[in-house]
């Protein structure tokens, strides 16, 4: 590590650098997949209607809401 | 004349109402049961004279598995933390906010297999209504796909319940086959196995007896 500081390499910043780039990909791709598992859900739910259909739309919003606030936050957050 | 036909189809429907709601007389079962009785629920597909008799799901027993591990690993985190304090390791020198960032992916992640978990178990469903029954099988993020068979087609229904686990508390495999075998419906880990075989033969049977008019 020291040499890589020597070289001019900041082996901290480019840690923090790759964690972020990574925890930014993988939220996308969760958000992308949450999509999917909201679409999947809404559409089941028109299936089979239970007295539980508003409560489970409801959570799947706040579940959709939860993904891009932590994908939104991932990003704006300086680290 | 066509009145007279109508009127006494319409009267042949009520008795059949009748005779099966002696079978399953009372509501049972709330939401978010595994075996609702006469549940106030509707399906994609129903007819308007078809009331659902019975909506059952796998045994809540069968989702301990995923709330155990989602608890686990919720608790990592907290773990990690617990051990590199106890051997008074120091975590690496990075930015409060970037450990942040990890959590919150993690988190998000632990809560999508969760919810993942759940749809599996809560449209994966179970109907049995006074025309057939029905399996809805739903394949998160893959597939999803009904299997049907009409009630007057129905030839043997078979319980199975072997383990321990399943005689403590009470679920169990119940088979639904035709005349030919063709077709054959499994209900997995069913909540009151007896009951509902009870159930399903009964109402065949009233079914059976309509059909060959008897």
């Amino acid at each position: 590590m020291l040499e890589l500081l020597e070289m001019g390499i900041d082996f901290n910043t480019s840690v923090v650098m790759f964690i972020r780039i990574a925890a930014i990909i993988f939220a996308l791709f969760h958000l992308l997949s949450g999509f999917i598992l909201v679409r999947q859900m809404l559409r089941m739910n028109n299936i089979i209607k239970t007295p539980n259909k508003t409560f489970l739309n409801l959570v799947s919003i706040v579940y959709l809401l939860v993904l891009a606030g932590v994908l939104i936050f991932i990003i704006l957050l300086p680290v | 004349m066509s009145d007279i036909t109508n009127q006494a189809k319409a009267q042949v429907r009520g008795t059949i109402h009748e005779e099966m709601d002696r079978v399953v007389p009372e509501r049972k079962g709330w939401g978010f049961s595994s075996i609702q009785l006469k549940p106030l629920a509707k399906f994609d597909g129903q007819n308007p004279d078809e009331r659902i008799y019975i909506l059952a799901r796998r045994h809540w027993l069968k989702n301990l598995g995923w709330i155990t591990s989602t608890m686990f690993y919720s608790l990592i985190p907290i773990l990690f933390a617990v051990v590199f304090n106890i051997f008074s390791s120091q975590l690496p020198q990075f930015s409060l906010k970037l450990y942040l960032v990890i959590i919150l992916a993690y988190y998000s992640f632990v809560f999508t297999n969760a919810f993942k978990n759940f749809i599996d178990w809560y449209f994966d469903t179970y109907i049995v209504t006074n025309e057939r029954v029905l399996d809805f099988n739903l394949k998160t993020f893959s597939s999803y796909s009904v299997d049907e068979i009409p009630l007057e087609n129905i030839e043997s229904v078979r319980q199975d319940s072997s383990g321990v686990l399943s005689s403590f508390f009470n679920y169990g495999k119940v088979d639904i086959a035709t005349e030919r075998e063709t077709g054959v419906i499994h209900f997995f880990y069913i909540a009151n196995p007896t009951r509902v075989r009870d159930i399903i033969s009964d109402l065949a049977r009233i079914a059976r007896t309509f059909r060959d008019g008897n």
